[in-house]
Order: structure tokens, then C-alpha cells, then sequence
């Protein structure tokens, strides 16, 4: 989030005192960095890693872009034109249906409810069923696409319809007019800068989605030319394609903001990081109703998904279908044991990554925060870190850390860390002034500065990130079991497909999604609670 | 042309997608297998032929037949489907999307065994590709050799090297094994000293990277499982008998051309896909050994695709040891003894 970072650090104050780096142009010190980077990477490349097929030297990687450059274009032209369509599809999709939540807002938990469970379905399982649907051509990988965008920008549009100003909607209501027409005249234009936050997360996670559905059959692309890449010992090809993709991403990224920034200019650029979740009203009859209607618009939806797209029976699994596998037929026993035995791996390597994500995150936004030299060097890089599709990534991390566990570890640690440290360095920054002024008329050291002001207020934007990490964090572990570690529950369900063993490939996208569901509940209930108990009254 | 008629397709693949996702599935296939070309003489009949991986000469002879205008000549307008590690011919053909796919027994064996109502037609690769890629400074020469080595293979081929381990008295613990697919680099950087892999994919990049090699053949040490395989449903064997002994007339007449001249085929195939980045070089080495793995003596004396009693037999007690019971009638081979009535050359 460099645009919210860039206003807000502009605007805010910073601990006192700082070293003269401080007053070097933050474009300069990071054009400095970036070079060293550059320098560094070369002689790695050209030294230690040189003839490991592991490192291009960035030199090789403009060369080797230069004489294939066609072909790079092309291919880069058809995965981001596939992501366009889903990221149009799937856009149009979201905000349709947090419209529909907000004009009828008895709806919105069901809603929520679908739209959270298809953000925690595990991709590499339903790109073969989706595959199934369509046909061949380019429509899996446009679906996939659109269904990777849908959730972040559901939740981005509620959230800027919600932060409609009460005094505006009281004017309508006064003037006796109904909700429709304080829709149309308030919340839309309220929901802009939310919006285009929700948009500027949603461009990288479209490129993943296309990407990934082109391993279902495809002709051309980026995903496909990295598996040819990585088969025909071409390191070069590789790192052109993974230097691309974050050209194009971060690219993608800065361009949503700025749009949003120019068609709303008078408002502060948000994060659909520190969107605060919906609270469900105490009482546990209330509570019951909160959770089971929307598990029924679920299992609803399942049978629907089956009949409307007639799926053949041996593809098609039921609820029934699945309860039975795990508990009542002879084989049961066995399936327990291999799915349940997969995730504990996959649970384990990925809470651990999940944590260190999370954790480096904060140290490194409080570094940021204390040191702002190092903020100005290091956040644009981190900035376009976090747009790189992990797709690209993996391939990359697993040249460095190999195809152990600690691969799925270190993919979802770097998933989970680069849009927390974003969120929550951007809180900091929104410090109360009055808060740092206290604390600096009390010659107050920078450890008592962060106990007592930056840490708090970034425990909101930690929170939340930790809540929407829980499925990215998920997503990421299968991602690396299909492609690097062969563990898990990811490779459960390659293997599942690859074998035609549908009953496997449903029990566990279904214990899976329920994981990522209550995982995501239980750090959101965590949330909701924890800002109740900071700041009463400011959770929704 | 047929580059022109491909990325049409393609096109409409696209621009429909959206409208499918919204309507349901059915008017995107109706889109994606629609003919683009104006209709010659006779209209040709529509029909997707599901491939078991990405665009390679792999399917050298398929892209001949419908080069050399084979399929046309049959009367069809084939839609070569690409495969990739996300999804699986069997489901496509299972489901009706496409008249044909290509398998191997053990996954396809695997749906018959689970109820799929399917049947193999023909078996393009009589010997399994499966091979252990060892660097030749470091060779693995038998499964014997495995013990006490580091093995990279993907976690897919668990069963399979069980399987191998166990039809030579090996004891498959010895073995260390590290996850690693479609990527020589492992084996290359001394990561590992073995790879499982195919004969023609990553050894073959290794040969063009002027690192020597040794392969041992799975094939060679009793792993007799047919690859390659085409798959129909007997629905289609039923009902649609005539359009698929076009099928396989086709692609026999095409692989007749592959074999005469696997140069061409490489040079066919690299030049249809150009968004690919295919290297010529590599194609061509691998042309000429797919020839080595689908023409033998067995060919040479009843034709392409054929299979023997023998080597059923085999591949019914290979598949039971790796958990996939099917019998006899998985396979059928009455569409090729309609088609090599007259001798093993059409």
C-alpha cells in the first residue's frame, strides 16, 4: 500500500530525533537499495550459485528476455488477458452480491457465508471440477480467476457502503425517502476508496487464479511455459517470467490505486485488511441461528452446484456421498487416516509459517515505524513483493529452501507476511499525534513509544490480517504440497485426481474448506472480541 | 493454417467463457467444438480428442494427421485438447467432452475399477516410459542399485516404485526419497543421485544441456504397464463406433508419417505452437525416441496401437500389485483388427 503508506507517513508523526538518512528523497534511498539488490544478486548468480541452475544473474535474465521477447509478450499477454476476464467476472459478481447484502440486509450473513466458503475452497482441487464443467478452452482458468477476486472484493464493497456517514443516510431518511435512493446517492460514492482497495488485492489473486487454471489444459500462458521452463533446465526462463510477473502485478497493483485515488481524491486510501468483521448479536439462540442459517445456504448450494451443472455421479459427491466415506463405509477407517493424517501435516507446517508471517510482519513494521530511513528504502520493495503471484514464487523459493516441509512453511510465512506488514505499518502511522506528543513530553524511549502507541494501534490491522491470512495461508500450503513438497493435504488431492478417486478428491476439499471456515471464525471471534475489550463500541 | 484455425479457437474459448460461466457449461462446448474453417464437400464430423499432456511431440503423429489432412480425410474435424498437471483425460472422456482421451492403464484402470464404464482401444507406448535418470558419472544400471541413493520423483509415483522395488527384490525403505517433478536440477546439482522420470522429458533436456546421462527402463525390469493408452466409453463404442475407428485411423496414418520421418513431426509440432518456446533440438531427440518406445516387433507385425494377449496378462498382474483390479474386458481390440484387416499398414 504505498499510496496510503506515502500520505499517511506524510502526515504523521515519527518518534523524534532519526539520523541523516532521514532527509535523503525517499526515491533516491530506494533507487540506492535497489541497485545493491541488483549488485548483489549479480555476483551471487555469477559466484556462489554460478552453474547451479538455481540463479539467473539479473544480466542474463534481460538478455535471455530480449532474444525470446515475443514469445514472453505473448504468453504474458494471454495469462493477463485471461485474468482480466476473471477479475471483470468476478468483480462484478462480488459487488452484485454486496449490493444484494445491503439492500436486504437479512440476507448478508448467507451471503457472507457462500461467498467465505468459495474463498476457502482449495483451488488445486476444483480446477479439475471445474474442468469438467467447461469443457475445454479457456473458461477454468477465467472461473478460477474470477473466483479467486470474489470474496476480497465482497467484503471491500460492504465495507464502503457500511462506511456511509450516518448524517448523510439520516438527511435521506428525513427527506422520506427509502433505501434504494440512499444507496444510490450516498453509499456508492462512500464506497470508493474501500473499493478500490479491495480492487488493488484482487488484480494479483486474479493472475493467480488464471495461472493456475492453465495446468488444467492450455495452449500458451505463463503457468504452462514455467513448467516447460523448469523441465528443460531453462533458470533464465524462469527468472524472466517471475521478474514479469511482478513487473505486471505490482504494476496492476499501483494502477488500481492511483485510479482510485484519482476518482476520489478528498479520501485517505483504505485497507481491506482492517475491515472489522461482522458481529453476531449475543445470545446463544442468536447465536445458533447466526451460524446455522448460513451452514444451510452452504449445503444448499452444494446440492444446486450438482443439479444445475448435471454432474455424472462418479464426479459428483453429495454431502451423504462424504459423510459416508468418512464415517460409515468399510473403507472409512482408512480414508480418516489418510486425510486426517495429511492434514495434521499440512496444519502443522502451515500454522507454523502462518505465525512467522505474522510475526516478522509486525517486527518489521515497527522497525519501519522507528527506523524511517529503512521504512523509505524497504517499502516499495515490500509493496511490490506482496503483489507477486505465489504461483512464480514457489518455483523461486523452492531453488533456495529446497522441497522439504520447510518450503510449505516459508511459502506460507511469506504469503501471510507481506500484506500484514503493509496493513499494519499503515495503522501505525495513523497514530493518534496527540498520543506521541504526550509520550515525547515524557521523554519517553522508542521501546515505551511502541508498548504504548504504535502496538496498539496496530492490533486492529494485525487482527485482521490474521483472519483474512487463515485461507491465503491455506491456499499457499497446497500450492507447495502440489508443486514442491509432496506432503499433505495438497498432495492427497493431486494424487486423488490424478487417479480418478473422486470420493478422496470431495472428502477433502470438504475437510479442508470446513478448516478454513472455522480457522477463519476463530480468529475472527478472537478479533471481535479483542477490540471490543480495546475500543467499545468501535467494532460493526 | 492450422495455426490460424488453432488460436481462432482459442479466441472463441475466451470470449465465450464469460457467457458460459453465467448460462452453464453447455454453450461454451458448443462454442469450443464448433468448426471455424468453411465447410469442405462433405461436412466434417466434430470431435475433441483429449490429450495426456501439455503440446509436445509427444503427440507428433497427431498433429501429422491433421497436418497431412488424415482426420479430414475420415471425415472429422479433430479438436486436439491439451492436457497439464491439473486435470485428467480420463474425467473429459468419463464425462463426454471428448470422444477419445489418452491415458495410461493404471489411471484409467483405476475409474474402470471405481465403476467408470470405459475401455482401452489401442496402446500407443508398449513399454512404460517410466525410467530412474542417474548421472552416467554416478549410474543407477538396475533397481538394485537404488538402495542406499538419494531418489527425486514426484509423490504420485509412490506405488510405482513399490511396485518396481518389490518385482526385483529391493528393499523400497533403503531407498531416501525426495520430492521432485518435472525439474532435472535436483539430480544435476547432486541434490539427489536418481530421479524418476520419463525417458523422453527430463533425461533428454539433460542430454541437450550436454550432461551425460544413464536411464534404466521401468519396462525392462518386469513393470509392464501400457501407456499411452486410448480410452472411450462404451457408450461411444456403442453408438458412436464409426467416428472412432475414423479416430484411430487417423492417428495411425498419422503416426505411419511420424515414424517415416520424426524430423518433420518435430519441425510440425514446434512450428504449431509457437507461443510454446519449444527448442527444435530437443524435439527432434525426442521424436526419434517415442519411435523407439511405440514401434516394436509387435507393431511391425499387426500394426500401431496394437497390444498382445501376453502383455494383458501382464498388465492385469502388474496393476493388481499396485491395488488396481480390472480383468480382460477393460481392453478391446476389435476396432483395430477391423482396421488391420488387410495387414499392419494402412
Amino acid at each position: 500500500m504505498s499510496p496510503a503508506a506515502d500520505t499517511a507517513a506524510t502526515a504523521t508523526a515519527r518518534p523524534a530525533g532519526g539520523s541523516r538518512l532521514d532527509r535523503v528523497p525517499p526515491r533516491l534511498l530506494s533507487s540506492a537499495v535497489g541497485i545493491a539488490v541488483l549488485l548483489l544478486w549479480e555476483l551471487l548468480a555469477r559466484t556462489v550459485y554460478a552453474g547451479s541452475y538455481r540463479l539467473s544473474p539479473p544480466t542474463a535474465v534481460v538478455v535471455e528476455f530480449f532474444e525470446f521477447r515475443g514469445l514472453y509478450l505473448r504468453n504474458l499477454w494471454h495469462s493477463t488477458k485471461t485474468a482480466a476476464w476473471g477479475f471483470l467476472w468476478g468483480n462484478l459478481a462480488a459487488m452484485a452480491l454486496a449490493v444484494t447484502a445491503t439492500l436486504v440486509p437479512w440476507l448478508r450473513r448467507s451471503i457472507g457465508a457462500v461467498v467465505l466458503t468459495v474463498f476457502c475452497l482449495p483451488f488445486i482441487a476444483i480446477a479439475p471440477i471445474l474442468r469438467l464443467i467447461t469443457g475445454p478452452g479457456n473458461a477454468t482458468p477465467i472461473a478460477l480467476s474470477a473466483l479467486a477476486v470474489v470474496f476480497t472484493t465482497y467484503v471491500a464493497a460492504l465495507l464502503g457502503f457500511d462506511l456511509a456517514p450516518g448524517s448523510a443516510l439520516d438527511v435521506i431518511r428525513s427527506y422520506g425517502r427509502g433505501r434504494l435512493t440512499a444507496f444510490r446517492n450516498v453509499r456508492v460514492r462512500a464506497s470508493v476508496p474501500a473499493l478500490f482497495a479491495g480492487l488493488q488485492i484482487a488484480a494479483p489473486a486474479a493472475f493467480l487464479g488464471a495461472v493456475v487454471g492453465e495446468f488444467t489444459g492450455a495452449h500458451r500462458g505463463l503457468g504452462i511455459l514455467t513448467v516447460r521452463a523448469l523441465g528443460a533446465l531453462q533458470t533464465d526462463r524462469i527468472w524472466v517470467i517471475a521478474v514479469m510477473s511482478t513487473i505486471v502485478a505490482t504494476g496492476g497493483y499501483l494502477a488500481i490505486g492511483a485510479l482510485g485515488r484519482y476518482l476520489c481524491p478528498w479520501s485517505p486510501a483504505l485497507d481491506v485488511g482492517a475491515v472489522p468483521v461482522p458481529r453476531i448479536e449475543p445470545g446463544l439462540l442468536n447465536r445458533l441461528a447466526g451460524l446455522a442459517a448460513p451452514i444451510a445456504v452452504v449445503f444448499v448450494f452444494w446440492y444446486a452446484f450438482l443439479w444445475v451443472f448435471g454432474i455424472e455421479p462418479f464426479f459428483a459427491k453429495t454431502p451423504v456421498d462424504v459423510w459416508a466415506e468418512l464415517f460409515s463405509v468399510s473403507e472409512a477407517p482408512e480414508t480418516r487416516s489418510i486425510i486426517f493424517g495429511a492434514l495434521g501435516t499440512t496444519m502443522w507446517t502451515t500454522s507454523l509459517g502462518y505465525v512467522v508471517g505474522l510475526v516478522g510482519a509486525l517486527a518489521s513494521a515497527l522497525v519501519f515505524i522507528l527506523v524511517p530511513w529503512l521504512e523509505r528504502a524497504l517499502m516499495p520493495i515490500a509493496v511490490a513483493l506482496r503483489s507477486i503471484p505465489i504461483i512464480v514464487t514457489t518455483p523461486v523459493i523452492i531453488l533456495f529452501v529446497g522441497r522439504g516441509l520447510l518450503t510449505t512453511t516459508a511459502i506460507v510465512a511469506v504469503m501471510s507476511f507481506f500484506p500484514t506488514l503493509v496493513n499494519c505499518y499503515t495503522a501505525m502511522t495513523r497514530t493518534p499525534e496527540g498520543i506521541l506528543d504526550v509520550l515525547k513530553s515524557y521523554d519517553a524511549t522508542s521501546a515505551a513509544s511502541v508498548r504504548n502507541a504504535y502496538l496498539p494501534t496496530s492490533v486492529p490491522a494485525l487482527l485482521a490480517s490474521a483472519r483474512i491470512a487463515v485461507p491465503t495461508s491455506l491456499l499457499g500450503a497446497t500450492v507447495a504440497e502440489w508443486l514442491a513438497t509432496g506432503d499433505g493435504i495438497g498432495a492427497v488431492m493431486v494424487t486423488a485426481f490424478t487417479r480418478n478417486d473422486f470420493k478422496i478428491l470431495w472428502v477433502s476439499v470438504a475437510v479442508l474448506t470446513i478448516v478454513a471456515v472455522i480457522g477463519y471464525w476463530l480468529v475472527a471471534a478472537f478479533e471481535l472480541r479483542t477490540l471490543e475489550r480495546m475500543a467499545p463500541g468501535t467494532s460493526r | 493454417m492450422t495455426t490460424n484455425q488453432f488460436s481462432r479457437r482459442t479466441f472463441l474459448g475466451g470470449t465465450a467463457a464469460g457467457a458460459g460461466l453465467l448460462l452453464g457449461g453447455s454453450t461454451l462446448i458448443t462454442a469450443c467444438s464448433g468448426s471455424s474453417e468453411p465447410p469442405p464437400a462433405a461436412p466434417l464430423t466434430p470431435v475433441n480428442f483429449h490429450l495426456s499432456w501439455f503440446d509436445s511431440v509427444q503427440f507428433g503423429g497427431s498433429y501429422l494427421a491433421d497436418a497431412n489432412g488424415h482426420y479430414a480425410a475420415q471425415g472429422l474435424d479433430v479438436t486436439l485438447v491439451p492436457g497439464g498437471p491439473g486435470v485428467s483425460p480420463d474425467t473429459s472422456v468419463i464425462a463426454g467432452q471428448s470422444i477419445m482421451g489418452i491415458s495410461a492403464a493404471n489411471f484409467a484402470g483405476q475409474a474402470k475399477a471405481d465403476g467408470a464404464p470405459i475401455k482401452v482401444v489401442g496402446v500407443a507406448m508398449q513399454r512404460n516410459p517410466f525410467v530412474i535418470a542417474s548421472l552416467t558419472s554416478n549410474p543407477i544400471n538396475e533397481p538394485k542399485d537404488l538402495e542406499g541413493r538419494r531418489l527425486g520423483m514426484a509423490f504420485n509415483n509412490q506405488l510405482d516404485l513399490e511396485l518396481l522395488s518389490s518385482l526385483n527384490g529391493v528393499d523400497v525403505d533403503a531407498i531416501e526419497v525426495i520430492q521432485a517433478d518435472y525439474d532435472p536440477a535436483p539430480l544435476v546439482t547432486g541434490e539427489v543421485d536418481s530421479l524418476l522420470c520419463w525417458l523422453v522429458d527430463l533425461p533428454v533436456a539433460m542430454t541437450v544441456a550436454g550432461i551425460d546421462n544413464t536411464t534404466m527402463l521401468f519396462a525392462d525390469f518386469g513393470y509392464a504397464v501400457h501407456s499411452q493408452t486410448y480410452i472411450v466409453t462404451e457408450d461411444t463404442l456403442a453408438n458412436r463406433r464409426d467416428d472412432v475407428l475414423a479416430l484411430l485411423r487417423g492417428e495411425i496414418l498419422g503416426w505411419q508419417d511420424h515414424r517415416a520421418d520424426p524430423d518433420t513431426s518435430a519441425q510440425v509440432t514446434v512450428d504449431r505452437f509457437p507461443d510454446a518456446g519449444m527448442d527444435l533440438e530437443t524435439e527432434t531427440i525426442k521424436a526419434h525416441e517415442f519411435v523407439k518406445l511405440m514401434f516394436s516387433d509387435v507393431t511391425d507385425a499387426s500394426g500401431f496401437l496394437w497390444w498382445t494377449d501376453q502383455s494383458v496378462a501382464d498388465n492385469i498382474r502388474v496393476l493388481k500389485a499396485l491395488g488396481v483390479n480390472v480383468t480382460e474386458d477393460f481392453w478391446d481390440r476389435s476396432l483395430l483388427e477391423e482396421i488391420y484387416a488387410d495387414g499392419p499398414v494402412i
